[in-house]
């Protein structure tokens, strides 16, 4: 994590400071999933057309490109600017998702079903509400700085916000991302430093809360049977986790080849989406699949790395955030497939199917380079002008910045 | 303020997400080398397991038809409404006004009760409304129809089919059906169809089979030749997805071969005339001979017709029976209930699955045994008084007693002085308790208990007779070992004129007398009894044609066992040695039974074949029973117990070609409640011979 890493003058400047091992990563998995879905989305374009009707075997493919070039755009747009300009919007954010959450819900009730889309189901909230969260509790909990262990100050208002933003999501119902922002918010907690005595009251609370899902959600008592019978034989495992182990298994040590997957046209549930990890190890074997599993480490070490050099607690807080919710629905998607934790919903990164997960990840890796640069800029000035650590850090937008919200973080 | 912006994160708090992260992928990817490479086999063979499904292709079931043609089992379309839910309207309103619809037409609610563990859907029995079944359905597999009603009107699936291009994903089935137009009349033959029984799954399996769709024969020629009629089922190997949407062919599919039709021996006409006559003589029999308790005399009954040399039943009547056409598309509980309760069992097929005392019909053993052993000559005269008596002896020395031997006519004193030949026509009991059991000076040895047995045996009875029919009884030829191990007593010359005269321990079928007298008729050949004449192909082309079977033949074969103790009372004790029927004496039995017919003094049948214009032999049998049911109804009175009537003939006597018997259970004496049922199907049968001859129209 030195500064060799760290891209200097030879670059333009809006590109000055990004992380070219990150950036690296995300490019070589996102056209990695494009080719997953063109691999997988003209099975569920056969299956989704009336009979009779033509098929268009690269819808998906066309749809999933033009949102990894909205995605890419936003992305760089979001790295251009610096992370910081953003800490004020972050109420707004929050209100407005829980606003496009709450909406899902009206909308969906009033049609009577499950819903998790909005815009005619080209927009799913609870994506958005996952970043939106980290977020929010980036720019929170740097303001909390070690108070965040008075309990009242921060666990309980922290329950609070992780609750509103969970429970939306959770009445959708969509119990994967649920649990994901509930889990982003225990690490962002821990990251933030929060004592140990408070993180396992927190664990205690995660395992009863689990528990009453299981035995009150309509599909809870299903899966988690279906878990704990799978894992003691596999056979009697649910039938994606049954059909993916099936398509892991074919992969062997070097796969089928691209393309070559039968699983994916015999039967693997969401092919394109949840299940497409098992379609990654069906075609490109071992191989493929540590490479897969590697890149997704790379991006989270990265991650790691530039919230380590971030200048400032926020930014420590958003990188650090944003790098562990990435590695987290990653290894969520892959456990669930070689069946080591129960049947969930979560998407696999970059790789599945689907616009708002695509944007949203992107958006993140926007963020992240975005602090990147802003470390590599702090590291620079430093560089440069070795007497400036102070007079820089007193001139420094930040302060601005910080005086809008000064009243409510006065110390008395 | 500035120091709290810039308050740093712990380190270690990121160093150990992250160490902790990259434990897990590597993990991961040791779970990973697990499954794709240590266990790759393993899982592999698993995960086919999962796509690969077996197709069973129903093949059509054979038809079955008569001698003539007539159909008396085939299949017809019925039709079931079944709706594929992957295939229904995405527009939910449109959803609910097929279903409104559908309600209306086939009468199933749109929405009631639920599916569940209490209340699973059980395909066209179970109650639930169209909206269940079609969520169950798209539930566990949206590709596969699920089926909303079965069995429904013609004209309502013709409506269906039209409304086609409007309804998407409501569809008809059509399945195969059975239907036995001829019913009740041949139902004892046919048989009828249901589903494959839990104990026999694994063996219909086993011929490609499908337990829960295939029905298999329960009775009758659907039971005896199911394979030949079930044909053979294709097989298609397919991949599937989790819809049940079919894939491709992963093997050649194996195209079904349609079951054979078969074509019996039975003529329904004369089967239908048999059976009206035998029913409308036990009518007249109950309002004609009332019994004191009042209830009806006999409810059962049975006529076989046979050709006596081809063995082709011709007609086989038990009665009461049961309508197969009731049970055509499934059983009907409340009715199969009803028969299987009835005392009678009309579900069993009383000719071949019926024992009971053959009676004077069992002299035609007795007499071909003791002519052949030289028991008695044509000349000699045996005295037939109406009472005889025979000490009892049931060891060498034992002292004895007297016992009293009626015949059937000694109220008139007896017969008097008889030859063989008229001991046969006026069926004379003392005679042929001499005969059998030997008489003092008069008849000494008699043929006695063993040679009785082999001659029993030789003419068919004591075992099956290996009809094409399931269910077909042994009937019992007692022996001295019998009576030891199952009634614990020494054999006596007392049981031995019983049983020489078919009475005692002795029973049999009416297939078994039939056999017996169709032996004799055929001059000692007899022949396979069976109800199939060939077999026919779906395209109409004889694939096995009728072919007859000679069993054996008594004159020739060696079946007659050799005792080092003919007359002996001990067990019997057989050299091994085995011999035959000298042709000359089934002549002369026959020509006894000719004279029961000739003889106007006391022929048994001479009466009852007055004024028949075709040379007839015959033999009458009144058999006392008394079994657990006359009992029950305290018929048995000592001394004059109830009577089944028995009455079995052939003709033309010169040339025979048709061979019947009669039975009916509790009727009385054999001449009067049996013999004019065997006459009236002679007529019938030679009428429609007639009719043939003139009007040679049918194969």
């Amino acid at each position: 994590m030195g500064e060799r890493t760290v891209s200097t003058s030879r670059m333009p400047r809006w590109l000055q400071g990004t992380d070219g091992w990150l950036l690296l990563a995300v490019v070589i998995l996102a056209l990695w999933g494009l080719v997953m879905v063109y691999s997988t989305g003209a099975e569920v374009e056969v299956l989704r057309t009336p009979q009779g009707a033509a098929v268009d075997p690269l819808a998906l493919f066309r749809r999933q490109a033009m949102f990894v070039a909205i995605g890419a755009a936003l992305a760089v747009l979001l790295a251009a600017i610096d992370y910081r300009r953003w800490e004020r919007w972050a109420p707004l954010v929050l209100i407005g998702t829980w606003l496009a959450l709450l909406a899902v819900l009206v909308l969906s009730r009033l049609s009577g079903g499950v819903g998790r889309f909005l815009l005619g189901g080209s927009f799913q909230p609870s994506e958005i509400a996952k970043v939106a969260t980290v977020f929010y509790l980036a720019v929170w909990l740097a303001r909390r700085g070690e108070k965040i262990n008075d309990r009242e100050y921060g666990l309980m208002p922290l329950g609070f916000l992780v609750g509103v933003s969970g429970g939306l999501v959770m009445l959708e119902p969509d119990f994967s991302a649920a649990a994901t922002i509930v889990g982003i918010g225990f690490l962002m907690f821990f990251l933030a430093g929060g004592s140990l005595r408070q993180l396992l009251l927190v664990v205690v609370a995660a395992v009863a809360g689990g528990a009453l899902v299981v035995l009150f959600y309509p599909q809870g008592l299903s899966r988690w049977s279906g878990y704990v019978a799978g894992l003691r034989d596999p056979r009697q495992a649910a039938y994606q986790i049954r059909l993916a182990m099936a398509a892991v298994s074919r992969g062997g040590l070097l796969g089928v080849g691209p393309g070559q997957s039968q699983l994916k046209v015999s039967g693997l549930p969401l092919a394109h989406t949840d299940s497409v990890f098992a379609v990654v190890a069906e075609e490109f074997g071992l191989v493929g699949a540590a490479v897969m599993i590697f890149l997704f480490g790379v991006v989270v070490w990265r991650g790691i790395g530039i919230a380590l050099r971030a200048p400032d607690r926020y930014g420590r807080l958003l990188a650090g955030g944003l790098a562990l919710w990435l590695g987290l629905e990653a290894f969520a998607n892959m456990a669930m497939i070689v069946n080591v934790l129960p049947l969930g919903g979560n998407t696999l990164p970059l790789i599945s199917y689907g616009g708002s997960s695509l944007v949203t990840t992107l958006v993140a890796v926007g963020l992240l380079q975005s602090v990147a640069r802003a470390s590599a800029r702090a590291q620079q000035a430093e560089r440069s002008d070795t007497g400036a650590v102070v007079s820089l850090r007193g001139r420094d937008r930040r302060r601005r910045v910080s005086r809008a919200v000064r009243s409510a973080s006065v110390r008395r | 303020m500035d120091d709290l912006r810039t308050l740093p994160l712990e380190k270690w708090r990121l160093t150990v997400t992250a160490a902790v992260m990259a434990l897990v992928l590597l993990a991961f990817v040791i779970r990973l080398f697990s499954l794709q490479v240590l266990q790759h086999d393993r899982w592999l063979a698993r995960a086919n397991e999962n796509r690969v499904e077996e197709l069973n292709i129903p093949a059509p079931r054979g038809a079955i038809y008569d001698r003539r043609g007539v159909v008396l089992a085939r299949n017809v379309a019925a039709y079931n409404l079944v709706i594929t839910p992957a295939y229904l309207p995405d527009d939910p309103g449109k959803v609910d006004e097929i279903f409104r619809d559908l309600s209306r037409l086939v009468d199933v609610p749109v929405s009631h009760g639920v599916v569940d563990k209490e209340h699973p859907y059980v395909p066209c029995r179970s109650d639930q409304g169209i909206r269940q079944i079609v969520n169950f359905g798209e539930t566990f597999a949206p590709y596969r129809p699920v089926k909303i009603k079965c069995d429904i009107d013609r004209d309502v699936a013709l409506m269906i089919r039209e409304r086609a291009t409007d309804w998407p994903g409501v569809d008809v089935e059509v399945v195969p059906a059975r239907e036995y137009p001829t019913g009740y009349i041949t139902a004892n033959v046919v048989g009828f169809l249901g589903p494959v029984p839990k104990a026999l799954v694994d063996y219909y399996k086993k011929q490609g089979l499908m337990p829960n769709r295939d029905k298999v024969g329960y009775a009758g020629v659907e039971l005896s030749h199911q394979e030949e009629l079930a044909g053979k089922n294709g097989l298609r190997v397919v991949e599937v997805d989790v819809a049940g949407h079919i894939r491709r062919d992963l093997k050649p599919p194996q195209a079904p071969q349609p079951g054979a039709n078969l074509r019996l021996t039975i003529d329904t006409r004369l089967q239908e005339a048999a059976y009206q006559i035998l029913v409308n003589q036990i009518k007249s029999l109950n309002t004609r001979y009332p019994l004191p308790d009042g209830e009806p005399r006999t409810r059962s009954g049975v006529v076989i017709a046979m050709n006596p040399r081809t063995g082709e039943i011709l007609a086989m009547v038990s009665y009461p029976t049961y309508d197969n056409n009731r049970m055509a598309r499934f059983i009907p509980a409340d009715y199969y209930q009803q028969l299987a309760a009835d005392p009678e069992k009309p579900l069993l097929n009383h000719a071949i699955s019926g024992e009971y005392a053959p009676g004077s019909t069992f002299k035609l053993a007795t007499g071909t045994g003791a002519l052949n052993e030289h028991v008695v000559t044509l000349d000699k005269i045996i005295d037939a008084p109406g009472i005889i008596y025979l000490t009892e002896k049931y060891y060498a020395n034992d002292p004895g007693k007297a016992v009293k031997f009626y015949d059937h006519n000694y109220e008139q004193g007896g017969f008097g002085k008889i030859d063989f030949l008229h001991c046969i026509a006026y069926s004379s009991n003392v005679c042929f308790y001499k005969l059998g059991g030997g008489y003092r000076n008069e008849i000494n040895p008699g043929l006695g208990i063993c040679r009785l047995g082999t001659y029993a045996r030789a003419l068919g009875y004591g075992d099956r007779l290996g009809i094409d029919l399931p269910g077909e009884a042994k009937g019992l030829i007692p022996s001295p070992r019998w009576k030891r191990i199952y009634k614990g007593e020494n054999w006596s010359t007392g049981d031995t004129y019983l049983a020489s005269v078919g009475q005692g321990y002795v029973l049999a079928t009416p297939l078994q007398v039939l056999m017996s007298a169709a032996t004799i008729a055929n001059n000692g050949r007899q022949m396979q009894p069976t109800v199939l004449y060939e077999t026919v192909d779906a395209e109409g082309k004889v694939v096995k044609p009728f072919q007859p079977h000679v069993r054996w033949d008594i004159t020739k074969d060696p079946r007659i066992e050799v005792y080092s103790n003919p007359a002996g009372i001990g067990s019997c004790k057989p050299t091994g040695e085995l011999k035959t029927v000298d042709p000359w004496v089934v002549k002369q039995i026959q020509r006894g039974m000719h004279m029961a017919v000739t003889d106007r003094t006391h022929g048994t049948l001479s009466r009852i074949f007055e004024d028949f214009h075709i040379g007839v032999a015959g033999k009458t049998g009144t058999a006392e029973y008394c079994d657990n049911r006359a009992q029950k109804r305290h018929l048995c009175i000592r001394g004059n117990w109830p009577t089944h009537g028995w009455t079995v003939a052939y003709a033309p006597y010169e040339d025979p070609e048709i061979v019947v018997v009669a039975f009916i259970y509790n009727g009385g004496e054999g001449a009067v409640t049996a013999g004019p049922v065997v006459r009236r199907v002679l007529d019938v049968y030679f009428t429609l011979k007639t009719l043939k001859d003139t009007n040679e129209t049918s194969p």
